[in-house]
């Protein structure tokens, strides 16, 4: 490979790693993306937020699921939870109905609940919002039916 | 790409920065696949474990032998691939521009011309990872009141032990007081002006570092202040192998091959680092570190 041609290669590097983070800005402010992720140079700029365990409560209506379903769901759950919070507004909340009731077919419909912490830059204390996720089998091959709600969680 | 490292107007006499960083850079990817994917907790299965330790010890071995190192690059780069997948979007700076140096040093050869190259892509490098660092911190504002690090504070036992000297001993407490975080928790306000200096100094000192590594004159300066930054950092954040390759990154603005001075202290905190993580060697005082 010639000097030239790498030169060339390091240098398209250099404008793409130098215009990057100024558009990651941009997509955190206008998507909510995570900071921290998409090599945006971001990290250790916010607390990331804190969802504690023992918040989620989750209710599956339809049958008796077998272990590794009530597994699977879970798993679904975490990685919803996962990207909801690295992808923001981009993540489309319909790919958790679609999973639960893919890997558990007997599910007519279910929720979840779940707590999110976050650092209030003004005041400098911590808010929670309770996530509000339900869903349930669209008739025949239709698509499931999801809404996703928040709501303050009372302060300690 | 020549503004920041010009091989007339900087003096370059030949030098061997693109084999020194490539030993280096092998030596840190070894240490980090083994202190990250084997002697820590983790949840690769037992092949990835296996195929992580064969590689990393390929890499290894590799690193004794120079003409051996281009091929442990190309063995490392599809675990880098893989680290990277297996945690996008969530991946940390440090593995990017891991990535980034891996992915130019197998681009570049070892004549002058690729020696100058790449140091002028270091140099960028480091001018654009200090300059958004900094940047990003002010435009977030969470360091204007401390907010942020006032939460590691109450976190974390290490950045309690260095904050203790700006932080009055009531203040800790208080902070220590809000963990676990709950709804309410805060505020995460410190009033010493000393915290409040030293905090906002981080994303000031970031900032003016990139600034004067940009103009001849005062780089210097912006050598000093880059690495007194990453100073900080490994006092505080303890973020060691972040720190070995960033120094060697900025290392690049020297106008000798600065990097092989590096790669035997490189080499001793690393080896240092493992043995501390092996069960056997619970007698050696081990540091917190993050790799």
């Amino acid at each position: 490979m010639s000097i030239r041609l790498k030169q060339r290669i390091l240098c398209i590097a250099v404008v793409v790693l130098t215009l990057w983070p100024l558009a990651h800005h941009f997509l955190v402010e206008r998507y909510g993306l995570n900071k921290w992720s998409f090599m945006g140079f971001s990290m250790y700029i916010s607390k990331r937020p804190v969802y504690p365990r023992e918040s989620i409560r989750t209710s599956v209506f339809g049958a008796q699921l077998d272990v590794p379903q009530q597994a699977a769901i879970a798993r679904a759950i975490l990685r919803y939870q996962r990207l909801r919070f690295e992808y923001g507004q981009l993540y489309d909340p319909a790919r958790l109905a679609r999973e639960v009731f893919e890997v558990a077919p007997p599910v007519q419909r279910f929720s979840v609940e779940y707590d999110v912490l976050n650092m209030n830059r003004e005041t400098a204390k911590f808010e929670g919002q309770r996530v509000q996720y339900a869903a349930r089998r669209g008739a025949g091959d239709e698509d499931p039916i999801w809404t996703e709600e928040s709501r303050p969680v009372p302060e300690r | 790409m020549n503004h920041l490292y010009d091989r007339e107007r900087d003096g370059f006499a030949g030098d061997t920065i693109v084999r020194s960083m490539r030993l280096l850079l092998l030596i840190h990817l070894a240490a980090g696949h083994l202190v990250r994917h084997v002697t820590w907790a983790n949840d690769l299965s037992q092949s990835w474990r296996a195929v992580t330790m064969g590689t990393a010890l390929a890499v290894c071995v590799a690193t004794f032998r120079t003409r051996w190192q281009r091929v442990a690059l190309l063995i490392a780069l599809p675990l880098q691939v893989y680290q990277v997948y297996e945690k996008f979007p969530a991946v940390a700076n440090h593995l990017w521009v891991e990535t980034l140096l891996l992915l130019a040093l197998l681009l570049v050869a070892e004549g002058d011309d690729d020696n100058v190259l790449y140091r002028q892509f270091a140099c960028w490098l480091a001018v654009i990872v200090f300059f958004y660092s900094g940047l990003q911190k002010f435009w977030y504002g969470t360091y204007f009141d401390g907010q942020y690090l006032a939460t590691k504070i109450a976190l974390f036992e290490h950045y309690r032990v260095f904050f203790a000297w700006f932080v009055p001993a009531e203040d800790i407490a208080r902070l220590q007081s809000y963990a676990p975080l709950y709804a309410g928790a805060g505020p995460f306000r410190i009033e010493s002006l000393s915290y409040l200096v030293v905090v906002n100094l981080v994303w000031i000192t970031e900032i003016v570092a990139a600034l004067l590594l940009l103009f001849r004159r005062t780089r210097f300066w912006g050598l000093v202040f880059g690495l007194l930054v990453i100073l900080g950092i490994e006092l505080v954040a303890r973020e060691v192998f972040f720190g070995v390759l960033y120094v060697a990154v900025c290392l690049a603005f020297l106008r000798r091959d600065g990097v092989r001075w590096l790669i035997p202290a490189a080499a001793a905190l690393y080896v240092y680092l493992i043995l501390t993580t092996i069960e056997a060697f619970d007698w050696l005082p081990t540091p917190v570190f993050y790799p």
